[in-house]
């Protein structure tokens, strides 16, 4: 049987490879998964508030406003955008659409790029 | 069977979790994309954000979303859980599927409290 796969690596090239783009683009899905996860307590707090009554709504349109709470709502957002591009990517991968390694690094590349654009355009639309 | 669910995830089949993951990851995308678009067409106060959030499908939509964000989580947080606390890992100790299981509980603990909350929210 042929065995269509590669050999061993060498220490230096495991750890050059770990601290190039495609894996440190993919474990930071998981660190923004669990703060994420955190961030829905910040995200139900607000819609709750919000959703009590017209000064509750004024209330936490106010609150947002103020630097450090719409800073975790603006880092929350992005976070969520990242999250959804690098899913998207992995279902294509699940797919077996783009998963060669230069493929890996085009997607890996444009999640942040869209990153960036989504986080721009929230950013000018939500304030 | 025991010792099968101790080492999967909340359906106790690997395939089943990774369905799971994978439909509610597209369910919250849609509604993410559902509320992006929201606040994207209207000039949003007060009435129009009741009248939207407050309308029985969107108030539905926010129920599976928050039943979907609860199942994702459930499978990703589990899986960063056997990755990486373990015995043995980073030099862990035998007590380490100790600490892992509090790690679920604590887990279990607040989606429970987020599905009390987010139905208190919504409904």
């Amino acid at each position: 049987m042929k065995m269509d796969r590669p050999g061993s690596v060498g220490l230096w090239e495991t750890i050059l490879f770990n601290l190039s783009l495609v894996p440190m683009v993919s474990i930071s899905h998981r660190v923004s998964g669990m703060i994420l996860f955190a961030g829905v307590a910040f995200a139900l707090y607000i819609l709750d508030m919000a959703l009590s009554s017209s000064n509750g709504f004024a209330q936490a349109e106010a609150l947002l406003s103020t630097p450090l709470p719409k800073l975790i709502m603006l880092t929350l957002l992005s976070l969520l955008m990242f999250h959804i591009f690098l899913g998207i990517k992995h279902l294509m991968l699940d797919f077996h659409i783009g998963d060669t390694i230069r493929a890996s690094r085009i997607g890996s590349a444009s999640v942040l790029v869209l990153t960036g654009l989504s986080v721009g355009v929230l950013y000018q639309w939500l304030w | 069977m025991a010792l099968v669910m101790r080492f999967s995830g909340i359906s106790g089949r690997g395939v089943t979790d990774f369905v799971l993951q994978r439909v509610t990851a597209v369910i919250l995308t849609l509604y993410t994309a559902l509320v992006v678009g929201f606040f994207a067409v209207n000039q949003v106060d007060y009435q129009t954000f009741e009248a939207f959030f407050g309308s029985f499908p969107m108030k539905v939509a926010s129920t599976v979303a928050i039943l979907a964000t609860i199942g994702h989580a459930w499978v990703g947080m589990w899986t960063i859980g056997t990755d990486y606390i373990q015995p043995g890992h980073w030099g862990l100790p035998d007590s380490a599927d100790k600490i892992r299981v509090a790690y679920q509980v604590a887990c279990i603990t607040i989606m429970a409290a987020y599905f009390l909350y987010a139905l208190s929210a919504i409904w």
